[in-house]
């Protein structure tokens, strides 16, 4: 007789599958799931045939391309720069106020991109708030905010963070003790930067760099409020009226971000990064008289990414409140009006934070406690669908469930954006289970075991409550995500479904200025608190 | 020899090289301790999670004075065996207090109470059930780790190498403490450790295993004067194996005439365990080294062809380095080993 199990138990031991089949079966399932958005891309293209072919090799195609590239290499090297040095600068300097700095450095990152581009390209533009603050002085307000160096200042502006982040743990994580040893061997001070610091930090750096370049090639509000022609936005143009083109220029985006993705993985630095005893002081550089230059380059970073639009937004908000307005804002807002978009916004992010925490769980289980290299390769596709951008996934998941009899009831539904969102962002959340799952020591529930408890109570008494801090922590990146995420909701929400992204992006379209203050200070808010509760309190445990 | 408490029978497991476990059939007497002796590798932890269930062996059975508990045809999963474990470093649960930690292993909420505190009481922790793990000593924590294995009253108690992150003083008095209450408890229970004092000390019985074998089961006396082998003499206690001609009750040395318990082969290899060794003024040796501990002294003799002695005497050292002495046998018949 045929046993089922046993065959299969048969079959994943003869694949060189480490891990029990009751992981094995979901995790399969849900890699399948990640890789449809994708797969459906590459099959639309296919399918076209010649039409795709034509155009992938048009001029018209080029233009965005090169577009896109210089953009998204521009924006990487100088947020690489700036990230590094500013992780520096609060590290392993003198620099005043650094331990403030360490907080500050960080929060551009609550800020979306599109609204910080919104909020100064109105207020600089002509009658906005910079020419109304800057007239009684008899100034001209500056040029507009525009173009390729439009975008390139906001990005560069909200992207830094990527960077400063894990640069600036690794930076401080370093053990002194490597940097003297290296200058008690007679190594100088900048022949100890490039023989010990930067082959331990490079790695660092890097993955910050490729998120900010991932980021980029995925950027559609920057750089269609900038009027800056991308994939990105020929994708979201063309997708109505001629959607071969937008499949191809989509392939584009995406062998791109995949290709950058997979060189930056295949060049990282895999090698034990050793991390120094906590309570162990380094040695301050002192900067000397570039305090007070370097004081004002971080007030610089900082006042772009997030001081100047916040200012602008909570202008804008305070008056459409107050309601003694002009020009622009005139329009009154109301608190109350904001009531279900907030609450849209956070139940799709927690929905979706939730779901993808528990979809990932048998994977991160398989990654983390049996390792191998079939595990390793689930994991690559997680992470893959990370660096396509949200804008394709919902693209191909909108298209295909139109395309396929059956699935219409899917389009333009709740389901199909939380489904976009996860396969999205889904590496986060399996990136955070995986520590989880490596922060429960086996022991503990060989202890349950042997004391009598079976695997659902292990897993609700014992597992659970000790991977809790990581899977919130993974959950709130998830949730946050989901909340700054424009295009893949404009594309993919039902039809009068509002979230704050959503909410902004209209208001801004329609001159609404005041409205979208009020929304983007209240999405930042919200965010913050969320970042605070859910990462930040967390976030000893995702080291 | 008493009922068996545990039994294991050709049982045999193979993971990686170091982990492998080949043909082991050992029986702990009921209401005993057996400690599992061996170096690091032998396979000893490896055996003891086979018993406990967190192995699944490839071959052989294992039981309890009540049931059988794995076969080629069954296996009972850990959970349902009965058998509680104390593991290095307690493993204690540390989102748990110490309270729930020990009851974790009860069922029934009306003898939770109770029970939690008399498991408590008897490891010397009483009114500390509120307490978080984290804020225990390391003894402490092992005391708890033991409540919590002892209190659903299993049938078998596993130790595996519970001092072994201990300081040396604090492991000396836990041992002593240990060892009284599994005594006074009756339970039988499977010690492992790489310690030989410490498996004299807990073993009413000792396994020694080397590469996934039994090489001896004894008691420790008989362990220290009878063992099986040349690697057992030299592995538990300090040993000098010398080259000696046997075939009758005795076996002739260069310290001389050595008695033997058991007759030998005509070439051979004879244990003089240092304390059987004496000194007297004389020719032949010569003191290289030693060593004063106090209540005894260790000497390095060197004789001709470079041979080497360890011997031990009680008091103080009555020679010096370089003093020229005479070595013989004084200690009970001996064994030898097969040249």
């Amino acid at each position: 007789m045929l046993h089922v199990p046993a065959l299969l138990r048969a079959v994943i031991r003869a694949a060189g599958l480490r891990g029990p089949l009751w992981l094995w079966l979901p995790a399969l399932i849900i890699a399948t799931l990640f890789l449809i958005p994708i797969g459906y891309l590459v099959a639309r293209n296919i399918t076209e045939g010649s039409a795709t072919f034509t155009i992938l090799f048009s001029s018209s195609t080029a233009k965005p391309l090169m577009n896109t590239l210089l953009l998204a290499l521009s924006v990487s090297a100088a947020a690489a720069a700036i990230g590094t040095l500013l992780a520096w600068l609060t590290m392993r300097t003198d620099l005043p106020l650094r331990g403030a700095w360490r907080i500050i450095c960080p929060l551009p990152l609550v800020l979306p991109s599109f609204v910080a581009a919104a909020a100064l390209q109105a207020a600089l533009s002509p009658g906005g708030l910079a020419e109304e603050v800057l007239h009684p002085f008899g100034l001209q307000s500056p040029t507009r905010m525009e173009g390729f160096w439009g975008s390139f200042f906001i990005l560069t502006a909200v992207c830094y963070p990527y960077v400063y982040l894990p640069a600036a743990a690794r930076i401080g994580g370093l053990p002194p003790s490597l940097e003297e040893a290296s200058r008690l061997l007679g190594k100088g001070g900048l022949g100890t930067f490039r023989r010990v610091i930067w082959p331990q930090v490079r790695s660092a750096i890097q993955a910050g760099t490729l998120l900010t370049f991932l980021y980029v090639v995925s950027d559609f509000g920057v750089v269609k409020l900038m009027g800056f022609e991308t994939l990105s936005t020929n994708v979201f143009v063309n997708r109505l009226y001629d959607a071969p083109l937008a499949f191809a220029l989509g392939i584009i985006l995406a062998v791109v971000a995949l290709a950058v993705a997979g060189l930056e993985r295949a060049s990282a630095n895999r090698s034990q990064i050793q991390l120094a005893p906590s309570g162990i002081r380094a040695r301050r550089v002192a900067l000397g008289p570039w305090k007070i230059p370097a004081t004002l380059g971080a007030f610089l970073a900082v006042g772009a990414g997030l001081l100047a639009p916040i200012s602008v937004l909570a202008w804008w908000a305070i008056r459409g409140l107050t309601g003694t307005g002009s020009g622009f804002d005139r329009t009154r807002v109301e608190l109350s009006a904001l009531g279900e978009p907030v609450l849209n916004t956070v139940v799709t992010g927690l929905v979706t934070a939730i779901l993808a925490i528990a979809l990932v769980l048998p994977l991160a289980y398989l990654t983390s406690r049996y390792g191998g290299r079939a595990a390793a390769a689930l994991h690559t596709i997680v992470a893959s669908s990370f660096a396509v951008p949200g804008l394709l996934i919902a693209l191909a998941l909108v298209f295909m469930v139109l395309r396929i009899p059956g699935l219409d009831f899917l389009y333009l539904s709740l389901p199909l954006l939380v489904f976009a969102y996860i396969v999205h962002f889904g590496v986060q959340a399996l990136r955070s289970a995986e520590v989880g799952v490596a922060t429960v020591d086996r022991r503990l529930e060989e202890a349950a075991r042997t004391l009598g408890a079976g695997r659902l109570r292990r897993f609700l008494r014992i597992e659970l409550p000790l991977m809790a801090p990581a899977l919130a922590a993974g959950a709130g990146l998830v949730l946050l995500s989901t909340m700054k995420e424009l295009p893949a909701t404009l594309l993919a929400a039902p039809v009068g479904f509002e979230t704050l992204a959503t909410r902004i992006w209209n208001a801004n379209e329609d001159g609404f200025l005041a409205d979208m203050g009020l929304t983007s200070i209240v999405l930042v808010a919200v965010s913050a608190g969320l970042t605070w509760l859910l990462v930040i309190r967390n976030s000893n445990h995702l080291n | 020899m008493a009922a068996a408490g545990l039994l294991t029978k050709n049982l045999s497991f193979s993971y990686g090289d170091a982990n492998t476990i080949d043909e082991v059939s050992i029986n702990v007497p009921w209401g005993t301790v057996t400690a599992l002796l061996g170096p690091s590798g032998c396979g000893k932890t490896t055996l003891l999670r086979l018993i406990a269930g967190l192995e699944r062996p490839k071959s052989g059975t294992i039981q309890t004075a009540r049931e059988t508990l794995s076969t080629s045809d069954h296996i009972t999963p850990p959970e349902k065996r009965r058998i509680g474990m104390v593991f290095q470093e307690g493993a204690l649960f540390p989102h748990l207090s110490v309270a729930e930690n020990v009851a974790f292993g009860l069922d029934k909420e009306a003898l939770r109470n109770q029970a939690v505190e008399s498991a408590l009481e008897l490891v010397g922790l009483s009114g500390m059930g509120s307490r978080s793990p984290e804020s225990l000593s390391g003894g402490q924590r092992q005391r708890v780790a033991l409540a919590r294995a002892l209190a659903p009253k299993p049938e078998v108690l596993l130790l595996d190498e519970p001092f072994a992150n201990l300081d040396p003083a604090l492991r000396v008095e836990l041992r002593t403490e240990m060892a009284t209450l599994l005594q006074q408890l009756n339970i039988t229970s499977v010690f492992v450790t790489h310690d030989q004092e410490e498996a004299f000390v807990m073993g009413a019985q000792v396994i020694v295993m080397r590469n996934g074998q039994v090489l001896q089961c004894a008691t420790p006396s008989e362990l220290y004067s009878r063992p099986a082998n040349r690697w057992v003499a030299t592995f538990v206690g300090e040993a000098n194996v010398l080259p000696g001609k046997g075939g009758t009750n005795s076996a002739e040395t260069i310290v001389g005439s050595v008695p033997l318990a058991e007759a030998a082969p005509e070439e051979c290899e004879v244990l003089l365990r240092p304390e059987h060794l004496a000194l007297d003024a004389g020719e032949g040796w010569e003191v290289e080294q030693l060593e004063f501990y106090g209540h005894d002294t260790l000497f390095i003799v060197r004789g001709q062809h470079d041979q080497r002695l360890m011997v031990r005497t009680g008091g103080s050292p009555r020679y010096g380095t370089g003093d020229r002495i005479s070595v013989h046998y004084q200690g009970p018949p001996t064994v030898a080993f097969e040249a």
